[in-house]
């Protein structure tokens, strides 16, 4: 397992501010951030080639902080892979128990497995040169799997391999993960990759980890603004709490409207008149089919709108619209093709909306 | 005519300027005077001080530019510019002004305690590789520089997390991804150490069968007006400098093989 505790790294004017990241035994963390924000000066923080200023990393309960890389026992795979191309893959994949002076044979059994497992056994004479960016991801997990690590740390593991590869490359890896049952750290800035691969997520923003948890707690319940915006909600107002009940509360939402949002314990951490922000995902909107008939409950989150542009992205239509009344709120949908061309939606077609409570969230 | 053109032309004429500098040796070529020369026990002192000091000079050159290049191209330390800036000495000053300043500093007190206590330099062979290390080693620690800035240093990285110390990530990945700029560095470090004239001549002399380097041997034959001898002499300055150049290439190719 990996345990990072108050961690204080400066680097210029760029600081790592006291970083706390755990990820069990076995189970693949995912820090996800954007260009900039510090995964990779944590990355190197944790494989020993910078020193953090304060704080500790352990793993597997032992404090390694001051541990030089080679004492650490945990395998690095870097953005543009760097198998070494003065050797052969073989040699490659035999470098860390050749200089560690571990018998070959003794392990052969399980480097066979792998290489068979990561399908590069009609490659291992070959020089990473020749290879396509796939196949020297997959030799370089081989190579950095030989000797069973503590630890595997990846940086954007898929950035350099074709986007066709990608998915394959992505389950290839989760299978292994979960066949070696190895603890992981995966540094990444596409939220699919995340999403996919990590059991634990954590947002790191400019040197701070900003929320850290579970897959669906993160996609479901950003915390913080950035968080939320990194992750891709497009709709998040500003307004002010005006009724609040035991497991939901009424928010407003621009000058004329409301919303039920719900929340487990809404009565004891919320108050009227408090101000906050609420989100909802553009794929969390509904549009509503017109004619439908409600019941009262159902009504309560719907509202009548415009839709003003339309951009699509292959299957998926992005709808820009706006709420009828006098402030003009605005509000983004994502909708599948199929739906879309249902309802035969267009530009300047009035349609009438729904806001699932369940799917609405508030950030603190 | 378009830019392409006039690119070539440019390479051809400097292809020419120095073939006719070459070909302009031959007019004053005796073949007699040649073979009387090559088989003189002077040229041959010449021939053997001036490799003998060049090998040295490039061994100790290697032995402090490798790791100070590596020093300055991966880490970070007190005063890495000023190092950096001072060895572009030997680029921006010229080799006269490096064999005064040796020559200064063995008239200062620790320059004249380490002529009489340790080794003497002042118009000796010694002398020859002190001049000639200033200014080659440098330019040895600049390509080789070149060579380690040029690969990532997350090889060494990686190489660290799979269990290698500093120095075995050192000699088994950045020195063999390096080896093009290592063996460029060495060959130039030879060649000009080999063609060293200005500081060599200030610091050792121009001393006859005693520091008397090949380039010092033409500077003699042109004081006593020889015209053939320092004809000879350059020849065999060329053909030790084309013998080098072809080596490098060699290597150069092997290396990218």
């Amino acid at each position: 397992m990996l345990n990072i505790e108050n961690l204080n790294y400066r680097a210029g004017n760029f600081r790592l501010k006291n970083v706390c990241l755990e990820i069990a035994q076995g189970c693949c963390g995912a820090l996800l951030g954007p260009t900039g924000s510090g995964k990779t000066l944590l990355l190197e923080n944790i494989i020993g080639i910078r020193r953090p200023a304060s704080g500790k990393i352990k793993i597997n309960e032992a404090d390694v902080t001051a541990m030089n890389p080679e004492q650490r026992n945990v395998s690095y795979v870097p953005q543009d892979i760097c198998l070494f191309p003065h050797m052969t893959l073989i040699d490659n994949i035999l470098y860390s128990a050749r200089v560690r002076g571990v018998n070959v044979q003794a392990i052969k059994q399980e480097i066979d497995d792998l290489i068979d497992f990561l399908n590069i056994s009609g490659l291992l004479k070959r020089y990473p040169d020749g290879l396509s960016g796939g196949e020297r991801q997959r030799a370089a997990l081989v190579r950095a799997l030989a000797v069973k690590p503590n630890l595997l740390v990846l940086d954007e593991p898929f950035s350099s391999i074709d986007s066709a590869l990608r998915e394959e490359t992505r389950r290839l890896l989760k299978d292994l993960l979960q066949k070696l049952k190895l603890t992981a750290l995966i540094v990444t800035h596409d939220i699919d990759e995340a999403y996919f691969l990590g059991d634990i997520i954590s947002i790191i923003i400019d040197g701070k980890i900003i929320q850290s948890g579970e897959r669906d707690e993160i996609y479901n319940y950003p915390k913080k603004l950035e968080a939320a915006q990194f992750l891709g909600v497009r709709n998040i107002y500003d307004s002010g709490v005006t009724n609040v009940f035991e497991k939901s509360l009424v928010s407003s939402w621009g000058k004329e409207r409301s919303v039920t949002i719900s929340c487990g314990c809404a009565g004891s951490k919320f108050n009227e008149g408090l101000k906050i922000k609420w989100g909802i995902r553009p794929e969390a909107v509904f549009i509503l089919k017109p004619g439908i008939l409600l019941s009262a409950d159902k009504k309560q989150n719907c509202f009548a709108a415009v839709i003003k542009k339309i951009y699509t992205r292959g299957k998926t239509h992005t709808l820009l619209c706006v709420l009828k009344g006098t402030d003009a709120s605005s509000i983004e949908i994502d909708i599948h093709d199929a739906a879309f061309k249902k309802l035969e939606l267009a530009a300047e077609k009035a349609i009438e909306i729904s806001l699932n409570p369940d799917s609405i969230f508030i950030i603190s | 005519m378009d830019f392409k053109k006039i690119a070539i032309a440019s390479a051809y004429s400097l292809f020419l300027f120095y073939f006719i500098l070459i070909v302009s040796l031959f007019t004053v070529f005796d073949v007699s005077r040649f073979l009387e020369l090559i088989k003189s026990e002077r040229f041959l002192f010449s021939i053997k001080i001036s490799m003998l000091t060049a090998f040295i000079t490039t061994f100790i050159s290697f032995s402090f530019a490798l790791p100070a290049a590596y020093a300055l191209s991966r880490c970070e330390f007190a005063g890495k510019r000023a190092v950096d800036l001072i060895l572009e000495l030997p680029l921006i000053v010229s080799p006269v002004a490096l064999g005064a300043l040796l020559l200064l500093f063995f008239n200062t007190s620790p320059g004249i305690f380490i002529q009489d206590n340790y080794i003497s330099f002042v118009y000796e062979v010694a002398g020859i590789i002190l001049a000639q290390f200033i200014t080659s080693v440098g330019i040895a620690t600049r390509l080789i520089k070149a060579g380690f800035d040029e690969i990532s240093p997350r090889y060494e990285a990686v190489a660290r997390t799979l269990g290698a110390s500093g120095l075995q990530a050192f000699f088994t990945v950045s020195f063999p991804l390096a080896k093009k700029s290592i063996i460029a560095a060495l060959i130039l470090t030879f060649a000009k150490s080999i063609g060293e004239f200005g500081a060599t001549v200030t610091l050792a002399g121009a001393m006859p069968m005693k520091t008397e380097t090949l380039p010092i041997a033409i500077y003699l034959r042109l004081s006593n007006a020889d015209i053939e001898g320092a004809a000879f002499y350059i020849f065999a300055l060329l053909i030790m400098g084309f013998i080098v150049t072809y080596i490098t290439r060699l290597l150069a190719r092997t290396s990218n093989a």
